[in-house]
């Protein structure tokens, strides 16, 4: 059984115009799947259906053997699956420390404690700068605590959305490697990128998705080399 | 010395006890504004409510009306969530606009409750010249002005630390910097929006039992209100509860400082100008720094 599926979703920001008609998508135990595609192709859209964000018109969405089709965020994410927004994925007049704390918002005080010394065990610079406003961070820090924030709970799927988006090759490349982490510490992960080529390269399993709609998918590998798939975005 | 103790006795004073009342009821409309977006234009009708609550026992029970307040602050903070269940919430999906004007209507109904309920003449809690405490045996400051502002640090602080060191605290924080974000956090909106009510209406209740304490209690103070309280809220930067308070207290000395004989003489401004200095601050704000002196947000 898939750990997270959208079976036929059709679903929009209002209740009329669909951005997405008609998408599968399946995460299993232990994965990482990229979702690849040209703008506005419904990535990104197809993630906030995932997460409870957007109305459902058909289809279903389910986590485990859970219908949770029309459930709100906050329930969903109670449920183990914690989601990195593109854009807004910080507090940011919270201070770093706040930020992560409210990721284990539903999670005891010990395990909240447990939680912070993993997460900067894992991203050590946040920890020198944990009593400052995550507003004042760079892109690259604030990617960290938007990621540290969902790592919290120790979901067991991570929804990321773009999170190489706007940063250096280099701490593109070193969000790649803590994807990696994340994914072998034992949460499966789903993500959207616009550097196709090097997510589906750490990737499982892809999905192209165009017009809405899903038009390839393959393990991750495979697609890199499908010519039709390079032709259409990877730059040939 | 004459002029001095006239100055701390008729201006200071007034000012730090007018300006801890506004500062009381700017914090729950700044609150509000973070968490649900909107203007509460009810909130100075929410004070004259929390007003007559106390008085009601104050008569009853011929309590202190220091006393009243937690009663106060409980049928405040019910009649807030009320109003939220069965006015708000509906509309809360539309926007904020309609969430605003749809607050002047309730403005208009808890006024014409009261008025109905008690009459439009008005009251007071306690009748007869009030005792006062001389401080270096010179200047006196009536008790009631000392506790109008005691009361008003101990809640501020209290506030403070709600918001610095608890998880509600934080949640209500979060959301008021990204509501969306907040939801993907597992914080639930719905508990966070009550939360901040109770904390808004007890606050507005405290705000109308000193303003009726140290004048009258009557159907229209709190509507009186809402014009200062919005400059201070204005002042500090929406959603900015830190901001309100220190806005509170600048309109409030503004609004008697500026009435004191500082060239000697007349007054500087006629006292009945002063509701044109809170407007005057205000007007100024939107214009040159609309995200007020501590940046707010202007969504």
């Amino acid at each position: 059984m898939s750990l997270l599926s959208l079976e036929g979703v059709v679903a929009g920001y209002g209740p009329d115009v669909p951005i997405l008609h008609g998408v599968n998508l399946r995460l299993d135990a232990g994965e990482i799947v990229a979702i690849v595609g040209p703008n506005g192709a419904g990535k990104s859209t197809a993630m906030k259906a995932a997460v409870g964000l957007l109305n459902i018109h058909d289809g279903r969405i389910r986590m485990g053997d859970k219908d949770v089709t029309g459930s709100s965020p906050e329930s969903i994410v109670r449920k183990g699956l914690s989601f990195v927004p593109q854009t807004e994925n910080v507090f940011p007049s919270l201070t770093v420390q706040e930020n992560l704390e409210l990721g284990g918002y539903f999670s005891s005080r010990g395990h909240v404690r447990a939680g912070l010394e993993r997460i900067y065990t894992l991203f050590p610079p946040l920890r020198d700068k944990r009593y400052q406003k995550s507003g004042c961070l760079s892109g690259g820090q604030r990617q960290m605590v938007a990621m540290g924030r969902a790592l919290m709970p120790d979901p067991s799927i991570m929804l990321l959305d773009e999170p190489t988006a706007g940063l250096s090759p280099k701490y593109a490349e070193e969000i790649f490697s803590l994807v990696l982490g994340i994914n072998a510490n034992g949460t499966s992960v789903l993500m959207v990128e616009q550097n196709a080529k090097q997510a589906l390269m750490i990737s499982n399993r892809g999905y192209v998705l165009v017009d809405g709609r899903n038009r390839h998918e393959g393990p991750g590998n495979d697609l890199v080399r499908d010519r039709e798939v390079a032709e259409m975005f990877l730059g040939g | 010395m004459d002029q001095m103790l006239i100055f701390i006795n008729a201006y200071l004073v007034p000012g730090i006890v007018s300006g801890s009342i506004y500062a009381l009821g700017a914090i729950g409309l700044t609150l509000l504004f973070g968490v649900l977006r909107f203007t509460h234009f009810a909130h100075g009708d929410v004070m004259t409510a929390g007003a007559y609550f106390a008085l009601t026992f104050v008569g009853l029970l011929g309590l202190h009306p220091v006393l009243a307040l937690p009663i106060a602050m409980l049928c405040t903070s019910v009649l807030c969530l009320g109003i939220n269940h069965f006015f708000y919430r509906p509309l809360m999906k539309r926007p904020s606009l309609v969430l605003t004007i749809s607050s002047f209507g309730v403005a208009l109904m808890i006024r014409a409750s009261i008025q109905l309920l008690y009459g439009v003449e008005s009251h007071y809690y306690v009748r007869g010249i009030q005792r006062s405490t001389e401080f270096f045996g010179t200047f006196r400051i009536v008790d009631r002005h000392i506790w109008i502002v005691c009361c008003a640090v101990v809640l501020m602080a209290a506030l403070h630390l709600l918001l610095t060191y608890t998880r509600l605290g934080k949640a209500m924080r979060a959301v008021s910097d990204s509501p969306d974000l907040a939801r993907l956090t597992g914080i639930s909106t719905s508990a966070i929006v009550k939360a901040t009510w109770v904390i808004g209406g007890s606050l507005a209740a405290v705000a109308g039992v000193f303003l009726g304490w140290d004048g009258f209690i009557q159907a229209n103070m709190g509507w009186d209100l809402l014009l200062p309280m919005s400059a201070a809220a204005i002042l500090g930067g929406l959603g900015r509860p830190y901001g309100a308070m220190v806005g509170g207290l600048v309109i409030g000395l503004a609004e008697e400082l500026s009435s004191y004989p500082w060239f000697g003489g007349d007054a500087l401004l006629s006292p009945g100008y002063k509701t044109g200095v809170a407007f005057t601050i205000m007007v100024a704000m939107l214009i040159w720094r609309p995200n007020g002196l501590f940046g707010g947000r202007v969504r």
